[in-house]
């Protein structure tokens, strides 16, 4: 499903929305190979700086490798012009990160219909405005906040966003769901919770869950846990 | 709705406070000087059309514009009077039809304005309902001054005292509304029209009181001597013309001497007005000749010219609240990083981030223009109630 062969890449000047520290600016990675197979869920570890998240950005196409190759689901990635690649992402790509990120002004059903909003357009409309509705509300109902639909996010708990931004990453029903930190603000409950959410939606939806994470009590769920330094040659900062 | 055009009035609605500030502001900046245009503009067409077919005027050497101001649009300010006895002259030439006005009185806040009824014809005056004055003491009303009083035909509007410390002053008049006229959108529509001889009542040059010849009023007479008959403060005073008591309404005094604010001439022809103006150019009995339309268009030059410097400065003003929304919003796009790089992780393009920017921007000045437009329309309709409201101050 995923598959790796010698991508090298190195970070350009600044990132955009990140802090424009020097260590990230000249971080580089090399991954010799990396395969994972359609449905599997990955636990991917590693200390703080070694590559997960530039792992991630890799697969979602946020981040386009310098060299090598990047198949997912069969199809060259690494090749794919900018506007193709935010199509895959938007179409087959679910992503959760570590603080929610919704969107304060939209309510809690227009944040799950986000990738909907932005992927309109008449050539590429998968399901019309009331399906795309009904998809996010089936969504909610399945994490218990069907009847806040409605409301805005800041009224909302911060496991109850982290249950909507689940959502809003399923909603596409993507093949690869990307998961950065998604439980490193979060209490122990709202952990398990959210991770239980995350395992029970990658296997209903047969989607690749590639999940960032430092919690070692969550690792046993996983079919596989990765560790960034087994498969990243240069991981850690020039 | 395309998705960027919706999240961009989804961020709009859930920070009305800003937006709303946003709108105001651009309203404002596109609102001020168009509606000063527009009311300039609509009050100086009002003001010369009125002038216009007003040909020439007569009144008490003074100031031309007080003289027309108060003529032709009633203005509260007070020309000196001519004396009645220049009508006369006036009329002797033969050469054009003569109008007098007094307007020194009002009801209310509407201007009484004597005159006779050849005025209405000449100002185009129609009825609504009712009929033209027939006697002393009755008036007709413009429209806008019959809905301000809530009066119909039969119905009584009463005279304003003009000063309440004048304890030796004339008693109001209670005046029966023969008629009503149809609105024309002037300023008579605003005016109590009575007989220019009912205003010398209102001043008290005539008066009516119970006949000291009869026997009913001998408790009020305190003597008779040659023919001359002495009362005292019991003698019944009329404070309303009727047809039982009209003839006992009188006039004291020469009425050559009685006040008038100003007399309209309408000549028949060109050579009669240059015969008029010629004759009265330089007139050295206190009369003075002017052309309205001549007088009004100084005026305007001088609003015009005012006009523009206010519309400068309102443009400079524009442009500082102009500078303030950039300013404004590209703090604000700075504060909004976090949820682009959002938008752009998920799957948007550049593109769609300006879409969503500029759909934002595009609300905010529809919004804005709409809104400016309807403040112009509205004032539009009432640009000439503003006019007026200025003419009456």
């Amino acid at each position: 499903m995923i598959e790796m062969a010698a991508v090298s890449f190195r970070y350009q000047g600044n990132v955009a929305g990140t802090s424009s520290a020097p260590a990230i600016n000249r971080f580089s990675m090399y991954i010799d190979k990396l395969a994972v197979v359609r449905g599997e869920r990955v636990a991917l570890v590693g200390p703080s700086g070694s590559g997960k998240t530039t792992l991630l950005g890799l697969v979602a196409g946020i981040l386009r490798p310098d060299s090598g190759t990047l198949h997912i689901h069969g199809r060259e990635i690494s090749s794919l012009g900018d506007a193709a690649v935010r199509q895959f992402r938007i179409g087959h790509v679910g992503q959760v990160f570590q603080s929610f990120e919704l969107l304060d002004y939209l309510s809690i059903v227009e944040n799950v219909m986000l990738p909907w909003y932005i992927a309109r357009d008449p050539s590429s409309e998968k399901m019309g405005r009331q399906q795309c509705r009904q998809r996010a509300h089936a969504l909610l109902d399945e994490v218990g906040l069907a009847s806040r639909s409605n409301d805005l996010p800041g009224r909302l708990s911060q496991g109850e966003q982290q249950r909507v931004a689940v959502c809003r990453a399923m909603l596409n029903h993507p093949l690869l769901l990307l998961a950065d930190e998604p439980t490193g603000n979060l209490d122990q409950a709202n952990k398990q919770m959210v991770v239980d959410l995350l395992l029970q939606q990658a296997q209903q939806q047969n989607s690749t869950l590639l999940m960032v994470t430092h919690d070692q009590s969550l690792l046993g769920r996983f079919d596989t846990v990765l560790d960034i330094r087994s498969v990243s040659s240069e991981g850690a900062p020039e | 709705m395309s998705g960027a055009w919706y999240l961009g009035w989804r961020y709009l609605a859930f920070h009305k406070f800003k937006s709303a500030i946003l709108i105001a502001s651009i309203t404002l900046m596109l609102f001020l000087p168009a509606a000063t245009r527009v009311l300039v503009s609509d009050s100086a067409a009002a003001l010369t059309a009125r002038a216009d077919r007003t040909p020439l005027l007569f009144g008490a050497a003074g100031s031309p514009l007080e003289l027309v101001l108060n003529s032709l649009y009633f203005h509260a300010g007070k020309p000196s009077a001519i004396t009645a006895d220049k009508l006369d002259q006036l009329q002797a030439t033969s050469l054009a039809k003569f109008i007098p006005l007094n307007t020194h009185f009002h009801s209310r806040d509407n201007p009484i304005v004597g005159t006779t009824l050849e005025y209405f014809s000449f100002r185009g005056l129609e009825l609504a309902g009712g009929r033209l004055m027939g006697m002393l003491g009755e008036c007709v009303l413009g429209a806008g001054a019959a809905a301000r009083q809530g009066v119909v035909s039969g119905d009584y509007v009463v005279s304003s005292p003009e000063t309440v410390f004048d304890i030796a002053g004339v008693y109001p008049l209670r005046m029966k509304v023969a008629g009503v006229l149809k609105p024309t959108g002037s300023t008579d529509d605003a005016a109590v029209f009575v007989d220019v001889r009912t205003t010398w009542v209102i001043q008290g040059l005539g008066h009516g009181h119970q006949d000291l010849a009869k026997p009913g009023a001998a408790a009020g007479v305190l003597g008779r001597k040659e023919g001359v008959i002495t009362a005292n403060a019991s003698v019944a005073q009329y404070a309303e013309i009727t047809v039982d008591n009209i003839a006992e309404f009188h006039f004291h005094g020469r009425s050559d001497n009685f006040p008038l604010t100003s007399v309209i001439a309408v000549p028949p022809d060109d050579k009669s007005a240059t015969l008029l103006r010629g004759r009265y150019q330089s007139n050295d009995e206190g009369l003075q000749l002017v052309v309205p339309a001549t007088v009004l268009n100084d005026l305007l030059d001088t609003v015009f010219t005012v006009q523009n410097y206010v519309i400068l400065g309102l443009a400079m003003l524009g442009m500082a609240t102009v500078a303030v929304i950039v300013l404004v919003f590209l703090l604000s796009q700075q504060l909004r990083r976090g949820e682009f790089h959002t938008l752009s992780r998920i799957g948007a393009s550049r593109i769609y981030i300006g879409l969503l920017i500029a759909s934002e921007l595009a609300f905010v000045f529809i919004g804005s223009l709409l809104l400016a437009l309807s403040l112009i329309i509205v004032m539009k309709q009432y640009a000439l109630q503003i006019l007026q409201s200025f003419l009456t101050l």
